[in-house]
């Protein structure tokens, strides 16, 4: 310890207090007595660290207060933080699905199911075929009443008969009419041990369940579709028109 | 712990320079940071109890700033704590793998506060070591120190309040306390070395 100066004198060059003599007097010592300096810097350092012990005190008190009143979602909040955000994508995602779902609902209706599954049956012609018979011809020309009164004159109707009076039927949306005559083709093939329109009968009897508002005889012929992977209207639905039509028998 | 008025970052910064409400500046740089510490401590590895062990040290730095005149408002407290914060959890980081070295070397700094920092930093070393001198006082030194160099009472109220004999008793007792302090200060080659260091500016 340099004995010129005491820690009283050198605390009131510090802080500038001493008189102008003497702080003039150690700045020039300063200069020259690397062991003053040194106490110099001690003695900054130690003035420093009370201070600060008093902060340090101060700080945990205050953190200590926080803490105490800290909010619980606060706490939540950073402690799950990516628990929080996979929350929050969860939650957008249920979000989403429950407005989807919503949707799907308000716009699932028979008529926008229909709409979806317009496949019209056509006569088929082949190259080279230039008889039709009156049946065809008027199904071809639009003119279904006619061809329904056709199918009411014939005694023993045909399967191919009976069937484009059904499809006649679809057309003018007579819906009870077009299940008696699809079903009625089922018949006769059962009768007959064949399978004439077999495929088609399925399809369209799924349209007119709907026109007719038998959605549990729809979604049982949409099934027998599905489940037969060589069914050639297989591509033409799916597992969402199942639920499409299980929804319109909720909602009607 | 609900402060009815925020106060501003030159308030605050006052108030803790001058040493007047110090606990509210405190309270509120708490209530506005603590959980934005928090979050960034947790997001680097760190636990909820790493930070706050952490943010103690924090304010203590920010705290240092204020005194030695290293907080002039050129960017926000905030910005402040954390650019301390980030430079103490990766000092922390660091010396948890135990790829640290005895003097850390921080951030690089692109401007002047954050190199105000960075020194302030540095020197934070020592001030714990003599802070832990100093807390290995007897009680009677620390309390008449704290209460004349960080409570800033005159003699005459600590006299009175500490019920000493007379003010010359009380100031004797005051410079043995201190020169108790600095001895060990500088009876310890670790502080002793650096302080030589840090004068021959190494």
């Amino acid at each position: 310890m340099n004995n010129q100066y005491d820690l009283e004198q050198l605390e009131a060059y510090l802080h500038g207090t001493a008189n102008s003599e003497q702080q003039r007097q150690i700045q020039e010592a300063l200069e020259q007595d690397e062991e003053l300096k040194r106490q110099l810097a001690i003695l900054e350092l130690a003035l420093k660290s009370i201070r600060l012990s008093g902060w340090q005190d101060d700080i945990k008190l205050a953190q200590r207060t926080y803490l105490q009143n800290r909010k619980p979602e606060n706490l939540q909040v950073k402690q799950v933080f990516l628990g929080s955000w996979l929350g929050r994508i969860a939650a957008s995602l249920v979000f989403f699905l429950i407005g989807a779902l919503i949707l799907v609902v308000m716009s699932t209706s028979p008529e926008s199911f229909l709409e979806s599954k317009s496949i019209r049956y056509r006569v088929p012609v082949t190259r080279g075929t230039i008889e039709l018979s009156e049946m065809e011809q008027a199904y071809r020309r639009e003119k279904f009443e006619s061809v329904l009164s056709l199918h009411q004159r014939q005694t023993a109707p045909s399967q191919k008969s009976t069937f484009l009076a059904a499809m006649a039927a679809l057309e003018i949306e007579n819906g009870p009419q077009a299940i008696q005559l699809l079903q009625a083709v089922r018949i006769q093939n059962q009768e007959s041990d064949s399978m004439l329109y077999e495929d088609e009968v399925d399809f369209y009897l799924v349209k007119a369940f709907v026109m007719t508002g038998n959605f549990e005889e729809a979604q049982k012929e949409i099934q027998q579709i599905l489940r037969d992977p060589n069914h050639s209207y297989r591509g033409n639905l799916s597992r969402w028109d199942e639920w499409k039509v299980k929804i319109m028998n909720l909602k009607y | 712990m609900k402060q009815k008025k925020l106060f501003t970052d030159q308030e605050i910064s006052a108030m803790i320079r001058e040493k007047k409400n110090q606990n509210l500046a405190l309270n509120q740089l708490y209530m506005q940071y603590y959980e934005i510490m928090t979050h960034y401590v947790i997001k680097n590895s760190g636990s909820e109890a790493d930070a706050a062990d952490i943010i103690q040290e924090v304010m203590l730095v920010f705290v240092r700033l204020i005194e030695e005149g290293k907080f002039r408002g050129e960017a926000s407290i905030k910005t402040y704590l954390y650019s301390i914060l980030k430079n103490l959890w990766i000092s922390e980081i660091r010396k948890r793998k135990a790829t640290s070295q005895r003097h850390e070397k921080y951030q690089s700094q692109s401007n002047r506060w954050e190199s105000d920092i960075s020194e302030t930093l540095s020197q934070q070393e020592n001030i714990h070591f003599v802070m832990k001198l100093f807390s290995q006082l007897g009680e009677a030194c620390k309390t008449i120190l704290t209460l004349f160099y960080y409570e800033d009472l005159p003699l005459k109220e600590i006299c009175v309040k500490l019920e000493f004999s007379s003010e010359q008793v009380l100031r004797n007792k005051k410079y043995k306390c201190l020169k108790a302090l600095t001895d060990s200060v500088t009876n310890s080659p670790e502080i002793s070395s650096n302080l030589k260091k840090a004068l021959r500016h190494e």
